[in-house]
């Protein structure tokens, strides 16, 4: 859907130091993740990680990948490998069970989080030139 | 004194920068270490009863699914175990080699993010990586390197470099073209300058003195450090082929602990690098073994703190060879060969950056899963890191809890425990008394 609107994603899925290497060079960079935090499904959660940590509860840390999200941003942020913005967008999961496809209330939230990353690309200061990071 | 001031407990909630989540517990009596356990409370993971029922064809993509940072050995094994059950070898030629250099992927990646990112930081006297990248720039951003090149080869031979999906028994879905596979080669030669480096400065670390002599059990095949094929060896100089592992090996239930604990003929042994190094170290390729002989390392050696330069000299090992793997790669006529299932049991076992990972399957006749067994490494290991627990809190006893504490933490990641495959994890209480 984001590569519909001309936008440059990228799939990543497990440990999240990688996610050092998709940044390079990009003046902005949206992350996308499911989160699990007992809101409603669906709910979308917008956190600013340009100048500020995660807070604890969505930092991810200790994952089963070693290295949680709120870590490698700030491994990032420590050997000045961050992009110039940086937001990370959390969807509410509703079904976490392996095999099984998004739910309607999450696909819809989906849907309506594209656009809002297309707003954020846009009022970019730099224009997104590189475009935001798709975290599936 | 009261009971409550004759005691004093530390408490953390996680043990971090070890792969999933455990508990460990430590009661002194005054000089005498009364207890030490090493607790999971993970809920248990039923994969191997989630297999039952699925198509042979799926064990590599479902058991990949058990760890994020080892899923090169859950497949390995699994297809091995497979093509043993439907009568199959693929030893040699294109398809094993490229076998071999997904393995050599991932013991890069996992060994770089352990040593650079987890180890590190506790002989440095870091927190973790993230403090560690203020004052040692230069070896985080070599293990980035390192990290980089291992997911580069992981996505051009597995397909992605998380849970690769191009691994199918019988071989794979598509093999990579040629141009990529060689093209590897120049940042492979450079990052096995990086490992050779890592060894010097690792083997300059200061140590704790801590020696525990303990079985071992690795693979062994002739002529080659042991990865993904071979029978099985002991320290104590049993040799048996992988299909008689439940015969040496008997897993039990603790208490104390959700993942099961693994016994060689009743007793605690070690799996993983020491291990490797200790009973193959004549059969690491010369550049590796020059690497250990310049840092002073000789096998056999049973400080489980000095594993930081035995994953070094294990990263000039598979660096060095997945260059040659590289160099001679062309494209097999066919990625995969044919596999028809028939009614039988199934062993297959690989070494896992942590240690050897044990798979046993039985299928019908159709290839459907009738039963299935995995033992992760780190179930095997966990007796061995308990006892290493009681010779570090020994040693250290007269240290303050708090460098204590530290001290147990940094000995249990010396075998960088996968929890979430050996269904644990971590915090810590010390009592003394």
């Amino acid at each position: 859907m984001l590569r519909n609107q001309g936008l440059r994603a990228a799939e990543f899925e497990g440990e999240p130091i990688g996610l050092l290497d998709i940044w390079e060079g990009a003046g902005c960079a949206i992350v996308i993740d499911a989160v699990s935090s007992g809101a409603d499904a669906g709910t979308i959660q917008r956190l600013d990680a340009t100048v500020e940590p995660l807070p604890a509860s969505v930092a991810g840390a200790p994952s089963t990948h070693a290295v949680g999200l709120g870590q490698a941003i700030e491994l990032g942020r420590a050997l000045g490998r961050l992009p110039g913005r940086l937001i990370v967008y959390g969807i509410e999961g509703d079904r976490f069970t392996a095999g099984e496809e998004l739910s309607p209330r999450v696909a819809d939230a989906l849907k309506s989080l594209v656009e809002q990353v297309h707003e954020e690309v846009l009022h970019t200061e730099d224009g997104g030139a590189e475009g935001p990071t798709d975290d599936a | 004194m009261s009971e409550a001031q004759r005691t004093r407990t530390i408490r953390t909630d996680y043990l971090a920068r070890v792969e999933g989540e455990g508990a460990m517990y430590v009661k002194i009596d005054g000089t005498e270490i009364v207890d030490v356990k090493l607790r999971i409370y993970e809920p248990p993971r039923f994969f191997e009863a989630l297999l039952r029922g699925r198509a042979f064809t799926e064990a590599p993509d479902i058991t990949a699914r058990i760890c994020g940072i080892c899923p090169v050995a859950y497949q390995t094994s699994a297809v091995r175990a497979m093509e043993d059950a439907c009568g199959i070898t693929i030893d040699e030629g294109p398809i094993r080699d490229l076998r071999r250099l997904l393995y050599c992927a991932e013991w890069i990646e996992s060994h770089a993010l352990h040593v650079y990112m987890l180890h590190a930081p506790d002989f440095l006297g870091y927190t973790g990586a993230v403090e560690m990248a203020a004052d040692h720039r230069e070896i985080v951003e070599q293990g980035l390197r390192m990290k980089k090149l291992g997911n580069e080869i992981l996505e051009i031979v597995g397909g992605r470099a998380i849970h690769p999906i191009n691994v199918r028994v019988g071989g794979f879905y598509k093999a990579p073209a040629q141009a990529e596979v060689r093209g590897l080669r120049d940042e492979l030669q450079a990052v096995r300058e990086i490992a050779l480096d890592t060894v010097r400065w690792t083997s300059k670390l200061d140590f704790p003195d801590v020696e525990r002599e303990t079985d071992l059990l690795v693979l062994s095949h002739p002529g080659e450090y042991p990865i993904e094929r071979g029978e099985i060896v002991t320290g104590g100089g049993l040799r048996f082929p992988v299909a008689h592992f439940g015969e040496h090996v008997v897993e039990e239930h603790v208490e104390h602990s959700n993942a099961l604990h693994a016994r060689l003929h009743g007793a605690s042994y070690l799996t993983g690098p020491l291990a490797r190094f200790n009973l193959a170290a004549d059969r690491l390729r010369p550049v590796a073994q020059e690497a250990a002989r310049e840092a002073g390392l000789r096998a056999p050696t049973f400080n489980p703190f000095k594993s930081i330069i035995v994953r070094s000299v294990e990263l000039v090992e598979v660096l060095d060879e997945a260059v040659e793997l590289a160099e001679r790669y062309e494209e097999p006529d066919a990625p995969f060969v044919d596999v028809q299932p028939r009614r039988g049991v199934g062993h297959g076992a690989s070494e896992a950056p942590r240690g050897l990972l044990y798979h046993r399957y039985e299928i019908d006749d159709e290839g459907t899963i009738l039963d299935a067994q995995i033992v992760p490494p780190t179930s095997q290991n966990q007796l061995a890191i308990e006892e290493d627990l009681r010779a570090v809190v020994t040693e250290g006893i007269d240290l303050p809890d708090e460098q204590l504490r530290l001290r147990c933490e940094q000995a249990i990641r010396n075998h960088d425990p996968c929890i979430s495959c050996a269904t644990h994890f971590l915090e810590l209480t010390v009592d003394r008394s």
